[in-house]
């Protein structure tokens, strides 16, 4: 009892200092669960809380294969994750995922946070809500939080290219110089 | 002979203009099918303010059609508005693009208010509050000789609007 209530505290305190830890573990599209520590050589992540139904998510899928191509060799690989609430929205299922995951050719795992546990876990509130998180010991710190880029609706006027921005500067080890931005895009609703 | 001729030309002549009123009156439907919803732009926005400040209260409504709560909402104010006819209510429609497709939707949804586009782009959208985080629906009500504004996010009902404003008048 007390042991899973220092792990309960453990888990509390990582949250409330930004720090996610490397054991979460979800399903992807394939059927695999996949988890942080299945990377051991990553140096970091860029995590995008996305979905199928939401029309800014929709902008972007091209832009996730690109970064993911582009930053996976760097060791900065990207993870998608669904958490949106599959009642309210039916194009969010598990099966309809599967299917965007083939038609949009995604070349990262697409993953299902069905409990929404790991949206509240990075305080994810919107798709697409980018993270870029970054390995510290046994957890990851997030580094960078909000939108993709400053231009949804069209790629080629982007001016700040917020995550590559922020994970350019990580591997060079300095600072991040936009950690926040503001997103706009769907609402994650939370089952209470 | 010579008034058949007169009677035909006349008809002829009578025939062009219904033809030309024809034209005209396809074209000015044309036209205005294809217009979009104005911009709201910085300048607009100062104008406005400067145009009301002092005056009367105002609503300010951030929605957008793909926003599934946003369109839920939307009756909300036709029935708060009615109930505060001298408010002035202002709608920004944050859509992916503004297109005479956008418009004539909207048009159909008889909103209680002006209507502008706002390009959900990260530049524009910094602008709209300070302490906004990007939900929609947001709703921002300036009361008369104050500098700050209430700001509202996510869905908001007839009742919580009214009581908003019955809590400031008292």
């Amino acid at each position: 009892m007390k042991t899973k209530l220092f792990l309960l505290f453990l888990v509390v305190s990582m949250i409330a200092f930004g720090q996610i830890p490397s054991t979460i573990s979800l399903k992807n599209v394939d059927g695999k669960m996949v988890s942080f520590s299945d990377y051991p050589t990553a140096k970091g992540f860029i995590v995008i809380f996305t979905c199928n139904h939401c029309p800014f998510a929709k902008l972007y899928p091209k832009r996730l294969n690109d970064l993911h191509e582009k930053y996976k060799e760097l060791g900065v690989p990207l993870i998608a994750i669904s958490s949106m609430d599959t009642i309210s929205y039916e194009d969010d299922s598990y099966l309809k995922m599967i299917q965007k995951a083939k038609k949009e050719h995604y070349g990262f795992p697409y993953l299902y946070d069905p409990t929404q546990e790991v949206a509240k876990l990075f305080h994810a509130q919107k798709t697409p809500h980018a993270f870029v998180i970054w390995r510290n010991g046994d957890h990851f710190d997030i580094k960078y939080s909000g939108a993709i880029d400053d231009n949804g609706m069209h790629p080629n006027e982007v001016v700040n290219p917020y995550i590559a921005m922020a994970v350019d500067d990580l591997l060079q080890e300095k600072d991040v110089r936009i950690p926040e931005t503001l997103t706009i895009g769907c609402q994650i609703y939370f089952r209470k | 002979m010579n008034i058949q001729k007169f009677l035909c030309k006349k008809r002829a002549q009578r025939i062009d203009a219904h033809l030309l009123l024809l034209i005209l009156f396809s074209f000015g439907c044309a036209h205005s099918y294809a217009q979009k919803l104005p911009d709201w732009t910085d300048e607009i926005a100062i104008s406005k303010q400067e145009e009301l400040d002092g005056q009367t209260i105002i609503l300010t409504h951030y929605f957008a059609t793909w926003c599934k709560p946003c369109m839920e909402e939307l009756p909300v104010f036709d029935c708060f508005i009615k109930e505060n006819p001298t408010l002035v209510v202002r709608f920004i429609c944050l859509d992916l693009e503004n297109t005479p497709k956008l418009s004539r939707s909207i048009h159909k949804l008889r909103l209680p208010g002006e209507v502008y586009y706002l390009a959900p782009t990260n530049e524009h959208i910094t602008h709209i509050s300070r302490t906004w985080d990007g939900t929609l629906p947001f709703t921002s009500i300036r009361f008369p000789g104050e500098n700050t504004s209430i700001e509202l996010s996510g869905k908001q009902t007839s009742q919580s609007l009214q009581q908003l404003l019955e809590r400031h008048e008292n």
